[in-house]
């Protein structure tokens, strides 16, 4: 894949403890500031599919009451999350 | 206005959830009540100018005091929690991928 410069500021500490991580995995500063910046578009990117889903259910009119969300919230953790229990279309 | 949950909300309530449980040191029931007082703003106020990213009828509004924000829509009288958000991007882009394909698959397109 072609590759373009990019240069940043970025707080000497913080340098350092890149550099630092790199050195343990035999890989340049570069090579990991790329992954770490990688990760943050994946996830931006994939919450933003998730976010086009989201407006296809609203547009459905399926969706799940705030009462049911709020007692899974406050029940134990291995409650099942509810299930939608709205429909207005 | 009333307040609903979409099934696109689950991966990111499940997230906020384990991460509280997780980090016993935070304060999870100020969490909690500064996500209650995030849904009355959103019941009460009018949308924020911003939309989201470039879409026209998405909001964020941060919950106080957390690295989570809600991401919603309104349709007529409800608005609909479409994420819970968390800010800092430490979400697995492929657990949501994958959590994606799946609620597309029961519910169409």
């Amino acid at each position: 894949m072609p590759t373009a410069t990019f240069t940043t500021r970025m707080d000497v500490d913080l340098k350092e403890r890149l550099q630092k991580i790199a050195g343990y995995d035999r890989r340049s500063a570069s090579f990991v500031a790329n992954q770490a910046i990688l990760n943050l578009v994946e996830e931006r990117e994939a919450t933003r599919q998730l976010v086009e889903t989201g407006l296809m259910l609203a547009d459905q009119g399926i969706s799940i009451s705030e009462g049911a969300i709020h007692a899974w919230m406050n029940g134990p953790e291995d409650a099942p999350f509810p299930e939608p229990d709205t429909f207005e279309k | 206005m009333k307040i609903q949950f979409l099934g696109s909300s689950q991966p990111g309530l499940r997230w906020m959830m384990q991460y509280y449980r997780a980090n016993p040191q935070l304060d999870r029931s100020r969490a909690f009540q500064s996500f209650e007082v995030a849904k009355r703003r959103i019941c009460d106020l009018s949308p924020p100018k911003e939309t989201y990213e470039d879409f026209s009828d998405v909001w964020e509004v941060s919950i106080q005091r957390t690295a989570f924000a809600f991401l919603y829509t309104i349709r007529a009288d409800t608005a609909y929690i479409i994420d819970v958000r968390d800010q800092r991007g430490y979400r697995s882009a492929e657990a949501l991928r994958s959590f994606d394909r799946e609620l597309r698959k029961n519910y169409g397109s």
